[in-house]
């Protein structure tokens, strides 16, 4: 029965991990996504100076995060994220409201990726 | 590359636990729950070690899953023999009597020559010595010969035969084993005594054995 009881622990601790590690993803994601909106507006606004203050303060969440990530994303999904990130920054330093939308858009693509890589859904399940 | 180290060690000594929590047994033995965890388990571990770009916990979450489950399941094995049947299905007898039972083995998927060749492995030549032979649920068969043929032992002869004792290792490559000395009732003042009656100390001793009736073997170290 002791056994038991330890699988059963460590069974139910695997779980709560998997379960903390699928909403801090969300998370995650999320506040990125939110970050990268306001860049995009305030970029449309020609609005540089807010945007790039806005993207520092992305990049430094991001590293944060994707620390904490690495432990059970796959590492090449976060370099790709990481690097989008830092064209957004170079982007805006340069003032290219073009160049920045660009980077904009994939580094959104590959949020999405990452929070569909760890849905529960159909596709992912089969 | 160091990375890589790292990852197998740790790797290694998590599945090493994981196996030796899930029961000791020889892969022979497995059953066949057993057998797919312990395949399954090599292969997912194998991913995250080659793959430094693949998190470590990709491979270890499956693992730890597999592990519990189980471990639930031959719980629930020793608990329920309706489970324990549906998971490991029944053992079948395909000898009875001397006589080989077709179906059964075409069941089991198994020719003539693979059971010739188990009975060889048993030292049986003839399927007319077999009173009965069963396939076991982990796959081994286990054979029951005749009583004409089966090879006598002291209490059908009628022969008073002494008790077997069990004999324990006391002395290991110089050391006191204190459980085997504990378990045949002995004391270390019991060796002390011998080995000087031997004039050895306990570090000139390669192995010692010992039962409970103090019967005991030295064998003195090898000077290199």
């Amino acid at each position: 029965m002791k056994k038991i009881g330890i699988t059963l622990t460590i069974f139910v601790l695997t779980f709560f991990l998997c379960l903390a590690s699928f909403i801090f993803v969300e998370k995650t994601a999320q506040y990125t996504e939110n970050y990268l909106e306001e860049i995009e507006k305030s970029n449309d606004k020609k609005e540089f100076e807010m945007a790039l203050e806005k993207c520092k303060e992305l990049n430094s969440f991001w590293d944060e995060r994707s620390k904490i990530l690495s432990v059970f994303i796959h590492h090449d999904t976060l370099d790709k994220i990481n690097q989008s990130l830092k064209v957004i920054n170079v982007s805006l330093k340069n003032k290219s409201r073009i160049e920045t939308s660009k980077a904009k858009v994939s580094a959104m693509a590959y949020i999405k990726a990452l929070k569909e890589s760890d849905e529960i859904s159909i596709e992912n399940i089969f | 590359m160091l990375i890589s180290l790292l990852r197998a060690l740790l790797l290694y000594i998590i599945i090493v636990f994981s196996i030796k929590f899930m029961g000791k047994r020889q892969i022979s033995e497995l059953q066949t729950s057993e057998l797919v965890v312990t395949l399954l388990i090599s292969d997912i571990a194998s991913i995250p070690m080659q793959n430094s770009a693949q998190p470590l916990f990709s491979g270890l979450i499956p693992i730890v899953v597999l592990v519990c489950c189980e471990i639930f399941i031959s719980h629930f094995m020793v608990k329920n023999s309706k489970f324990r049947k549906l998971i490991c299905g029944s053992a079948v007898i395909i000898i009875s009597e001397g006589k080989i039972l077709q179906k059964e083995l075409e069941k089991l998927r198994m020719s003539v020559d693979e059971l010739y060749e188990q009975l060889h492995e048993m030292d049986i030549f003839s399927v007319k010595d077999v009173a009965f032979a069963i396939i076991e649920t982990n796959g081994k068969m286990s054979v029951l010969k005749k009583s004409e043929r089966q090879t006598p032992d002291s209490s059908s002869l009628g022969i008073d035969t002494p008790e077997n004792v069990l004999e324990f290792v006391v002395i290991s490559n110089g050391e006191i084993n204190n459980l085997s000395l504990s378990s045949c009732g002995l004391s270390k003042n019991w060796i002390d005594e011998i080995l000087s009656k031997k004039k050895l100390n306990v570090s000139d001793v390669y192995i010692m054995t010992a039962n409970k009736n103090k019967e005991f073997n030295v064998i003195k170290k090898e000077k290199t």
